[in-house]
């Protein structure tokens, strides 16, 4: 029971990473508390869920759909939004405020527009590998090696293109960045696509096996920035690791407690990390959020 | 003489955080012109706003009233990454290297290409990126190999992060990014600042090279007035928000105002 438990929990992480990843490439690189990401997220299921499930087309049409969709919106929020409120030099705590307006606003448009209640894809039993004690569904094996290779690819695509170091290096410092003569604004155009990307990825792949209503971002995003926190902010390996470690915590709480801890280890998780370890696993001590 | 910046009564004042009404005036009506192909130094005391100056001129620093002109045209408005492409490079205080990135990646990326800004560039145009690549690294080597000998520990450790370096080396780094670029005029900000004495006769060269060999003009701020003395054919003196003396540095460094003000003699 335990390794079950162990799986389930890594696959979980792994969800975790990615939607953390999506997170990260904004904060990372702009430091805006990007909350109305949370609803990208929910925005990239009911795509891939109306494309799917309504429109009838194949399930790889339907993430291809939601990821640029997603990757557009994302895009719009910061054209519209975020950018705007950076030219006039606003505060990241006025950004942030605006931030959760967009979620708000775009909440409730999702609620309007494919209503309140839960959505699943399809009831079809999909197939069960066992061996032993160990079960894993055809589902969860999908989900594992989408976000393998997912993950792999993105590290790959930050460690060896060229867009991928220029994004580490307005990272380590913004200013030097643009006295070499790049741009902040097309790096940002780069940013907020891919972390859209990022996100419905993760939304597609998790929704696609437990469901969703209008709700389900928040929590998702959450755990994600958590995942970030603990891993140590300003990096990118940390989604990785913090959202595996947050996956395996909150499947070992279930295993042993109930379900209905699993929400709360997160938080308890922060706040043992604010106080004893606020640089996270690998983050530097000068690089506190 | 020509001049290639050009700076006319730039004022610029910040509300104080201690005293909310109140306001630090750091520049008023500061004009200067800086002659092509020269090295000149600009010398004040701490806190003058030297360094908020180059971040003006830079770009970074935003709401000062007054004209910059760089090679006959007007930049004062212009985003920083425009501006460093007209020509503009820039040494920042302290060391500031990409510290993730390897030695060799913070090289390569301080030579201004507008292609590798398209997101997958790389992949679209594979052959023609690569070979470009090729001979920005190679540039990269040829630099180094030139300012620090073919045996450097830049070279040598290329692909290592330049975080691991020490802060002189990163410094030095910091200085051959510069000459990756196609600059025509340098803003140094305190190039022999906190480095050890090792070091200094090779950013002197570094400068000179810029100078020199490529007929660049440089503008150094420095408290190390045995290196003004050395490197700068003209110097520029600020206090008040103005610049108060210029001329050669001899004659500025010997002033009376200066004496007093700044040798605190
Ligand atoms: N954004 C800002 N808001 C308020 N005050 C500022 C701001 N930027 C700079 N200052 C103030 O302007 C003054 C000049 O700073 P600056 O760094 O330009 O001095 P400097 O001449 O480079 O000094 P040093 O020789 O020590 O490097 C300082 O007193 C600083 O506190
Ligand atoms: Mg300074």
């Amino acid at each position: 029971m335990f390794l079950q438990f162990i799986i389930n929990g890594l696959i979980t992480g792994m969800l975790y990473t990615l939607a953390s990843l999506g997170y990260a490439l904004v904060y990372n690189t702009t430091r805006i508390f990007h909350l109305a990401l949370a609803v990208l997220y929910v925005v990239a299921a009911y795509i891939f869920w109306h494309v799917t499930v309504v429109c009838g087309f194949p399930m790889f049409a339907g993430i291809f759909a939601s990821v640029c969709f997603t990757a557009l919106l994302s895009l719009a929020i910061d054209r519209l939004v975020y950018f705007p409120l950076f030219k006039l030099k606003a505060s990241l705590s006025v950004v942030l405020v605006s931030s959760i307006g967009v979620f708000t606003v775009l909440t409730n448009l999702v609620a309007l527009t494919w209503g309140n209640e839960f959505k699943a894809f399809g009831s079809d039993i999909s197939r069960i590998y066992s061996s032993g004690n160990l079960i894993v569904t055809g589902k969860q094996l999908f989900q594992f090696i989408a976000s393998l290779v997912l993950i792999i690819t993105f590290f790959l695509f930050l460690n060896r293109s060229k867009t991928g170091l220029r994004i580490k290096a307005v990272r380590d410092d913004s200013e030097l960045y643009q006295v070499l003569g790049f741009s902040l604004t097309k790096m940002r155009v780069t940013v907020f696509l891919l972390s859209g990307a990022m996100i419905s990825l993760a939304s597609c792949l998790t929704a696609w096996d437990i469901g969703m209503d209008p709700y389900v971002g928040m929590p998702i995003l959450l755990n994600a920035i958590v995942a970030l926190i603990i891993g140590g902010a300003g990096r990118f390996e940390s989604c990785v690791i913090g959202g595996i470690t947050l996956g395996i915590l909150q499947a070992l709480v279930v295993w042993q407690w109930s379900a209905q801890w699993q929400e709360a280890i997160t938080f308890v998780v922060l706040i043992i990390f604010l106080f004893l370890r606020p640089q996270g696993f690998i983050g530097e001590k000068s690089r506190v959020v | 003489m020509e001049t290639i910046l050009n700076i006319s009564n730039l004022n610029l004042s910040f509300i104080s955080d201690r005293q909310k009404e109140e306001s630090l005036f750091l520049f008023r009506d500061l004009s200067l012109e800086i002659e092509r192909e020269k090295i000149t130094a600009l010398v004040g005391g701490n806190g003058a706003g030297k360094t908020t100056l180059f971040n003006v001129i830079s770009g970074l620093q935003r709401g000062a009233s007054g004209k910059v002109n760089f090679q006959g045209s007007e930049i004062t408005r212009l985003s920083p990454y425009k501006i460093a492409r007209l020509g503009i490079g820039r040494l920042f205080q302290g060391a500031r290297v990409f510290e993730e990135l390897s030695i060799l990646d913070n090289m390569v990326i301080g030579a201004i290409h507008h292609a590798n800004e398209i997101p997958f560039y790389n992949l679209l145009f594979y052959r023609k990126s690569m070979a470009f690549e090729k001979g920005l690294e190679e540039k990269a080597e040829a630099i180094l190999s030139e300012l620090f000998g073919s045996n450097n520990i830049f070279w040598e450790d290329r692909i290592k992060p330049a975080g691991n370096l020490s802060f002189g080396h990163q410094r030095l780094l910091a200085m051959a990014r510069l000459l990756m670029g196609n600059y025509s005029l340098y803003l140094l900000d305190e190039p022999t600042a906190g480095v050890h004495v090792q070091f200094i006769e090779q950013i002197a060269s570094a400068i000179r090279h810029m100078n020199s060999h490529s007929h660049k003009t440089v503008l150094l701020i420095e408290h190390n007035m045995h290196f003004v003395r050395q490197m700068a054919e003209y110097c520029l003196y600020m206090e008040n928000g103005k610049i108060i003396a210029k001329g050669h540095p001899n004659d500025v460094l010997a002033s009376d105002q200066v004496q007093q003000s700044y040798m605190g003699i």
